[in-house]
């Protein structure tokens, strides 16, 4: 190995080159791993020093003569081939002949699957973690050849269990991004990597000697035992530093957060509080919820009482809910904890609140109420009072890291106390509150510094600008909620050099190590308490540290908090409430330039590329708007203008905004998309209850599009929707009982409905001879509508992302979706259901006779098939699609993607180019670029990417189902000659060696995917359609469909009446 | 002759008025074609008509083709709508022509000849536009050839069990059968013209297709005998080729289309929009030409009444659809029909029983009739209601299905409508042409309907072409 100072040097040297010369990266790329292998030294200095000299750029045309069309090409597009394969990083080639070319330095060990060698088109897994705002998923990232093309869940996370969320899914996407920050920059001015270095050296020897007076560091929450170590350095050699953690998902953060063990939980209460999606500590939580449903075993069912503003996804799942206005929160629960202390109460939630309050009681210890983190602290600590007054086993609490708040950073800045201030990652320009007025309080500080992985807006504010490393280029490490460690691996080399928290914290404290990498080792020591070899590579092999917790963080409660009162706020028709909402999209606005994010429709509103004002319909009567009318907010001197959407079951008078939404830099995606509703929410409003009320909310006359996925005309959508639930209901699309009408009457949920076919066939229909016959089974009662498995269907499936105006058209392109009805009379009763729906791949297929070509047909597994080649695209079978699952490539969606839509006008506001006057009816897509390189590389190369003009489904995931097949054959023993003996047929696969994307991400498992006919395997238990929920959607038209969903069952308390 | 000895009342109508001998029907008919000069309108008109069909048709499928079928409104649950309800009014059109001109001939229905070939004309153009739309509406239009039965080294046939195919099959033959039952009958007329022609071009241009049409008595014979044959094989497929196109979506699990009353309701439909058209061309091309003598009124007042007979027929499917779905008891079913007339594309509906269910009813009065402005008028109604049923019937099935959470609605783009306008174009330009070049009145087959009187008033015998011996 070459020294470290070398190989710094060469790096640097690289990245100079790369800023005019990205093509000829490669050769130095191959000098490099050379140095790096060999002591070559005299080769890789000559390098270094001809690369000062323009003389090596002419012998570099000479001697590759092809590099100059190459180098040509770059300039035009700024993406050729070569670009591609610099960017690609681990060219496997390359590492055939041992010059590990961009692979990463450090050995990782690949999880349970791991390969004698690479074998080329072979998946490869890999653990790490995805973090989002300090909560840690253990992740499995396949890759492909030194590409990660797919985000599994790691099994032995305990916030994954083997599923992740939809965000975890999704981050896969931004490492993509090709509008990932590639350069560093100072004061906008693109500089070589040793001169940030070195900025960072000094930073570390000017504050040594003032202890870290006159520096903060602001840092996004990265749930990471290293950055806390580093931290802890920091703080002993420079214990002045002003250290603060922002994230605005988790409200106020002051007081410790909770974990909340469900399983030991019969009654749970959330309020405000959306522990399956937005306010999800992991997959535990919902795991532990969704077990304690108990319909298929013996057991009490758990209760799920839900009291908030706004349906969410939490709501959706609740036994029942009330429409509570965020400012009523900790009122309600003030009142609660008085009836649980036997005190009378006078409040227009009695009713609700004594049913609860006796439910609560009965159930005792195994009861659970979870306050969400949007409401202030009182809120909380009321929550967490009910919880001791109940001896709840369910609900822990944690502390938090002693560090300060943004605000109290903020003070010390306009108070001139601060000369350098560090941002590493997070976006506080964009999201802190407003009062704080975070982008001006940047500018006071002389010297600012953000790693960031995009140019946001507040990289823009700051003096230098660093890329961040994405968490897929990263060493670190993290922890979940409950003390369990995890690792960070890097399945890339960096495609952008960007910088891990770990190396810019070491640097700026002087860490004896810089080395991401060492610095993990280090962290990994101090919590195992070992530096044995084979302790970590089991670690890094398995992704969590088995048989060891971290120490959690001892729970402190700061009662100060709470000492405001009152803590009702009044809300009236005048006198409106704001909510701020996370985005089930977008999260806090941190994938505001993902694609698949923003067309990831809401679990409830189905909104797709925007946010708007959700209200109730008395809400919007009050106003005199619609929906799709704009809206002007007022709160507190600041205001804002939105479109209107009237959401059933919304509290009247309080109107929710989500997060994250109007970003205004950071990338080509996320510009034009909703507003920014952060520009409201202040630290009152976080701090104390009922702050967010007195909104003036008036009507400005004009419309907005909103674009969703369904009442795609929203016009009409009150209308729409109360015909729609009505048809849903008189169709029995979904079935939903009590636990005691399924007793009484086991056939129940098949009653409902058009009564069912006599199950005979007047032809003789064909047989399906298929070893295994695949099946899947839906569990209506599991789902929580988190849509982990949409994305994770678009992942795996390569998927295109169509844009807003294609959406507005009804040309989304998920093959699946989950759908969504509200149920209920008036607003007060309304209930969700969500019913995630794709090809039901019936045997009785009504697409196949029609189409003209044959392009689809039927497997002998009892797949519908559909044959891309064959298929001219007459739509017919989309048309005799019952349940509307095909998906049709109107346009070229992969050469022509919606980025350069958004490119275009981004171009167009800049005034770079002239209006295109045929935007808003279709797109010029003769002369679109192909897709970009960058974004290729997310694609998955098992799945064929479709052109235009053919139609495309759900697959059951065949590509995984073949790769198996090939997998246990070999693991059998039986060679591919074997394989064509006996043919493909009589492979049989055993139950649980393959699953569809979107069974494995599933965190509550309510998609179940196997062979229907194996009577030991997974699904046939519930597929049987003797299983009193088991049943078929549109059953009456006797297609046969392969998919089965279970009812669900509201588990009602028979005092609050039917919902 | 004994026409004396008839009453008067009980006298049939002439069926050539204005005491015409035969060679004035020659001269009449030919002179439309031999005029030297051009009229203004029909330049005008040709102009307009043949931009719309060369430049609008044109760009618009260039820019589909080189785009993608996304350049038209459809979305996902509506994922027909123009492009095939174009292709069923167009092939509903071509109907009236082969009805006149086969099942009236073997129902010896005289009053046919002087309306049959302008109707013929007219089922070629219709069927013409209608085959651009299937053709230009699939997502890989350069692989439709998939759909034709060639044998391939993989194997792979069409798929027969798709009323799309059978729509393939259905609508070639009907198309090869129309040329030839239109081109069979011309060949007479074509010799006529030849004979009559006095540049060298026109004789032999119009040789060429008459095909050594000598009028021999032989000629006679055989020709009788083929446009029997002809009539007899057109009959079968005035009813089968809508039949077929009907089962595009009467085989379908579709809630709207999937329904046994169908075929005969998408013939009758057929004739209804048919005839209509053919008033709607024939009324001004009477009036510009001065043809009020060969199609008289009479003419008009029958196809009138066959317009209120299917119109009729019409009507009754629309209730019967209607009683059907309320019988059935399918709440799939009966949705869909109260959401045709009562959801978001309520207006179409409308307009459709508007157009097609009261119009017609005015042709009870003899009155309206008779008079050709106001057949015109409904005429063009039935045309517009026919287009709309089509329509009706396909986009609101779609747009709300099954499942609510699909539901939709569909909004035509500028390219939809403009392709539809340039279909029209191309169609009246067609037209244009065929009355400028081709005799748009059968001679040979009128005069063999005219009264014995006009042959003797004749001062002095005359050929069959007219001339004086």
């Amino acid at each position: 190995m070459a020294d470290k100072p070398e190989q710094d040097a060469i790096r640097e040297l690289r990245r100079k080159l790369a800023l005019e010369t990205a093509p000829l990266t490669r050769e130095l790329d191959a000098a490099e791993a050379a140095a790096a292998s060999e002591p070559r030294r005299s080769y890789w200095r000559s390098v270094g020093d001809a690369i000062k000299s323009p003389s090596f750029l002419q012998w570099a045309h000479d001697e590759f003569p092809q590099l100059k069309q190459e180098l040509k090409n770059h300039k035009q597009d700024g993406h050729s081939r070569r670009t591609f394969l610099q960017l690609m990083g681990a060219s496997i080639a390359l590492a055939g002949l041992g010059m590990g070319c961009r692979r990463p330095e450090n050995k990782i060990h690949p999880y349970n699957k791991k390969p004698v060698d690479v074998v080329i088109g072979k998946a490869m897994y890999f653990a790490t973690t995805f973090v989002m705002a300090g909560r840690a998923i253990g992740v499995l990232a396949e890759t492909h050849e030194g590409r990660p093309t797919k985000i599994e869940g790691n099994p032995r996370h305990p916030n994954s269990l083997g599923g992740t969320d939809v965000y975890a899914q999704a981050s896969l996407l931004d490492l993509y991004d090709p509008d990932r920050s590639r350069n560093i920059t100072n004061k906008g001015q693109v500089v070589a990597r040793d001169a940030f270095v070195a900025q960072l050296n000094s930073i570390a020897k000017q504050f040594r000697t003032s202890h870290g007076a006159g520096l903060a560091i602001v840092m996004e929450d990265y749930a990471s035992p290293a950055v806390m170590m580093l931290l802890e350095h920091i703080r002993k050699t420079m214990p002045e530093t002003a250290i603060a953690q922002y994230e605005p998902a988790n409200g106020s953060d002051i007081l410790s957060s909770h974990w909340a063990d469900l399983s030991k939980a019969q009654v749970i209460v959330a309020v405000d509080c959306d522990f399956v999606l937005t306010d999800d500590e992991g997959a535990l939580n919902k795991q532990a919820f969704i077990a304690g449903r108990k319909l298929d075993g013996a057991g009490k069912m758990n209760r799920l009482y839900v009291a908030e503003p706004v349906p969410t996804a939490t709501g959706t799942v609740a036994d029942h809910r009330l429409r509570l206005p965020g400012a009523h929160a900790a009122a309600f629960l003030e009142d609660l904890l008085a009836v649980l202390k036997g005190k009378q109460i006078q409040s227009s939630y009695a009713k609700w609140i004594g049913a609860v309050a006796e439910d609560l009681k009965a159930a005792g210890v195994h009861s659970a109420v979870l306050v969400g983190r949007r409401q202030p602290p009182a809120a909380q600590l009321l929550g967490r009072q009910i919880n001791a007054q109940l001896r709840s086993e369910a609900v822990s609490y944690r502390g938090r890291p002693e560090l300060q708040r943004l605000d109290q950073i903020v003070e010390r800045i306009n108070a001139g106390q601060i000369q350098t201030l560090l941002l590493l990652g997070g976006n506080p320009a964009f999201n802190a509150p407003a009062d704080l007025d975070f982008a001006k309080v940047i500018g006071k500080v002389p010297l600012s510094i953000r790693i960031g992985t995009h140019e946001d807006e507040t990289s823009a504010l700051c003096t230098w600008h660093a890329p961040a490393a994405h968490y897929l280029e990263s060493w670190g490490d993290a922890v979940a909620g409950d003390g369990t460690v995890s690792i960070v691996q890097p399945m890339i080399e960096p495609l952008f050099g960007g910088f891990t928290p770990l190396e810019v914290l070491a640097r700026i404290s002087a860490y004896p190590k810089t080395d991401p990498y060492e610095i993990v080792r280090d962290s990994f020591a101090r919590i195992a308490g070992s530096i044995s070899e084979d302790a970590w590579k089991k670690f890094a092999q398995e992704g969590v540290l088995s048989g060891k917790k971290m120490a959690l963080l001892p729970d402190a409660v700061d009662y100060d908090f709470m000492a405001e009162g009152p803590f009702r706020g009044e809300i009236s028709a005048k006198r409106m409430e704001i909510c701020f909402a996370l985005s089930n999209a977008i999260f806090d606005g941190r994938f505001a330039n993902n694609a698949w994010m923003q067309e990831c429709p809401d679990p409830v509103t189905k909104l797709t590329w925007d946010n708007a004002a959700l209200l109730s319909e008395a809400t919007a009567k009050a106003i005199g708007v619609e929906t799709g009318d704009m809206v002007r907010i007022e709160l507190a001197g600041r205001s804002l203008e939105i479109a209107a959407f009237i959401v059933p079951g919304v509290a009247d008078w309080s109107i929710t905004l989500p997060l994250g939404y109007g970003r205004t830099r950071g990338g080509v995606i996320c510009l034009d998309t909703g507003v920014n509703a952060y520009a409201l929410r202040t630290s009152r409003m976080l701090l104390s209850p009922g702050q967010a009320t007195g909104a003036k909310v008036t009507p400005t006359g004009r419309k907005y599009k909103l674009a969703t996925t369904q009442e795609h005309s929203a016009m009409d959508m009150v209308k729409y929707a109360a015909i729609s639930n009505e048809q849903a209901a008189e169709r029995a699309i979904i079935r939903e009982v009590t636990p005691e009408q399924l007793q009484n009457d086991p056939a129940i949920v098949r009653k409902m409905g058009e009564h069912a076919p006599i199950r005979l066939s007047i032809y003789t229909e064909p047989k399906l001879t298929g070893a295994n016959q695949w099946g899947m089974a839906i569990d209506l009662n599991r789902c929580v509508s988190c849509n982990a498995c949409v994305v994770a269907c678009q992942s795996e499936n390569n998927i295109p992302v169509v844009g807003k105006d294609e959406v507005l058209r009804g040309r989304e392109m998920h093959w699946l979706r989950i759908d969504r009805y509200f149920q209920g009379e008036n607003d007060d009763d309304v209930t969700l259901v969500p019913q995630p729906m794709m090809c039901q791949h019936c045997e009785n297929a009504p697409c196949e006779p029609v189409c003209p070509v044959n392009a689809t047909v039927h497997s002998p597994e009892g797949l519908n098939e559909m044959v891309y080649n064959r298929c001219i695209g007459t739509r017919y079978c989309s048309n005799n699609c019952p349940y509307k699952v095909r998906r049709f490539n109107f346009f070229d969606w992969n050469k022509g993607t919606i980025r350069e839509n958004a490119e275009q006008s981004k171009a167009t506001r800049d005034g770079q180019i002239e209006p295109d006057p045929t935007k808003g009816f279709s797109r010029p897509q003769v002369l679109q670029p192909p897709m970009q390189e960058m974004l290729k590389m997310a694609e998955n190369p098992n799945v064929t990417v479709r052109m235009r003009g053919v139609m495309e489904k759900c697959t059951y995931c065949v590509q995984r189902i073949e790769s198996a097949k090939i997998a246990f054959r070999s693991q059998i023993g039986q060679g591919p000659a074997n394989a064509q003996a006996d043919g493909a047929a009589a492979i049989k696969l055993p139950d649980g060696m393959v699953t569809s994307a979107c069974a494995q991400v599933c965190p509550t498992q309510a998609i179940i995917f196997g062979d229907k006919n194996d009577p030991n395997g997974k699904l046939a238990k519930f597929w049987d359609r003797n299983n009193p929920r088991t049943y078929e959607v549109l059953e009456h038209l006797f297609v046969k469909p392969r998919t089965h969903y279970l009812a669900k069952v509201r588990n009602v308390n028979p005092k609050l009446g039917d919902h | 002759m004994t026409t004396a000895t008839i009453q008067p009342d009980l006298q049939r109508p002439q069926l050539v008025l204005g005491n015409k001998r035969i060679g004035d029907v020659t001269e009449i008919v030919s002179g439309i074609v031999e005029k030297k000069t051009t009229p203004l309108w029909w330049k005008i008109a040709a102009t307009i008509t043949g931009l719309g069909a060369v430049v609008v048709l044109n760009l618009n499928i260039f820019y589909l083709f080189t785009t993608g079928v996304g350049v038209w409104g459809l979305n996902h649950p509506v994922m027909w709508a123009w492009d095939i309800t174009n292709f069923v009014f167009w092939i509903g059109i071509g109907h009236a022509g082969t009805l006149i001109s086969a099942i009236l001939f073997l129902m010896r229905q005289r009053w046919r000849t002087s309306i049959n070939r302008s109707a013929e004309a007219m089922t070629l153009f219709a069927v013409m536009c209608a085959g651009i739309f299937p053709g230009i509406h699939v997502g890989r239009w350069w692989m439709a050839w998939f759909l034709a039965p060639a044998p391939s080294q993989w194997g792979v046939w069409p798929n027969f069990h798709s009323p799309l195919l059978w729509d393939v099959f259905a609508v070639s033959t009907y198309a090869t059968v129309s040329v030839l039952f239109w081109y069979v009958g011309l060949i007479p007329d074509l010799a006529t013209l030849r004979d009559r022609a006095t540049g060298k071009l026109k004789q032999f241009a119009y040789g060429l297709f008459a095909l050594g049409w000598r009028g021999s008595n032989r000629h006679w014979r055989n020709y009788e005998m083929a446009y029997l044959v002809l009539a007899g094989i057109s009959t079968p497929l005035v009813l089968s080729v809508h039949s077929v196109v009907s089962m595009d979506f009467a085989t379908s699990v579709l809630p709207g289309w999937h329904a046994t009353i169908f075929p005969p309701y998408f013939v009758a439909g057929a004739i209804f929009s048919g005839f209509a058209m053919v008033l709607t061309i024939l009324i001004p091309a009477r009036q510009l030409f001065g043809l009020q003598d060969l199609i008289t009124i009479k003419h008009v007042d029958n196809m009138a009444k066959v317009i209120l007979a299917t119109g009729c027929m019409v009507g009754y499917a629309y209730g019967m659809e209607f009683f059907t779905a309320f019988y059935s008891g399918n709440a799939f079913e009966s949705f869909v029909f109260r959401n045709r007339a009562m959801g978001p594309y309520a207006w179409a509906y409308w307009t459709m029983v508007t157009c097609n269910v009261i119009t017609p009813q005015f042709f009870w009065f003899k009155k309206i009739r008779q008079n050709v402005w106001l057949v015109l008028a409904l005429c063009i109604f039935v045309n517009v209601g026919m287009w709309f049923e089509r329509f009706v019937i396909i986009v609101t099935s779609l747009h709300r299905d099954f499942l609510p959470s699909s539901w939709g609605y569909f909004t035509p783009t500028w390219v939809d409508i403009l392709t539809f306008v340039g279909s029209i174009c191309l169609f009246l330009h067609l037209f244009l042409l065929f009355i400028r070049f081709l005799p748009m009145i059968a001679m040979s087959e009128v005069k063999g309907i005219m009264q014995g009187h006009s042959l003797m008033n004749a001062d002095q015998p005359l050929d069959v072409h007219g001339r004086k011996e």
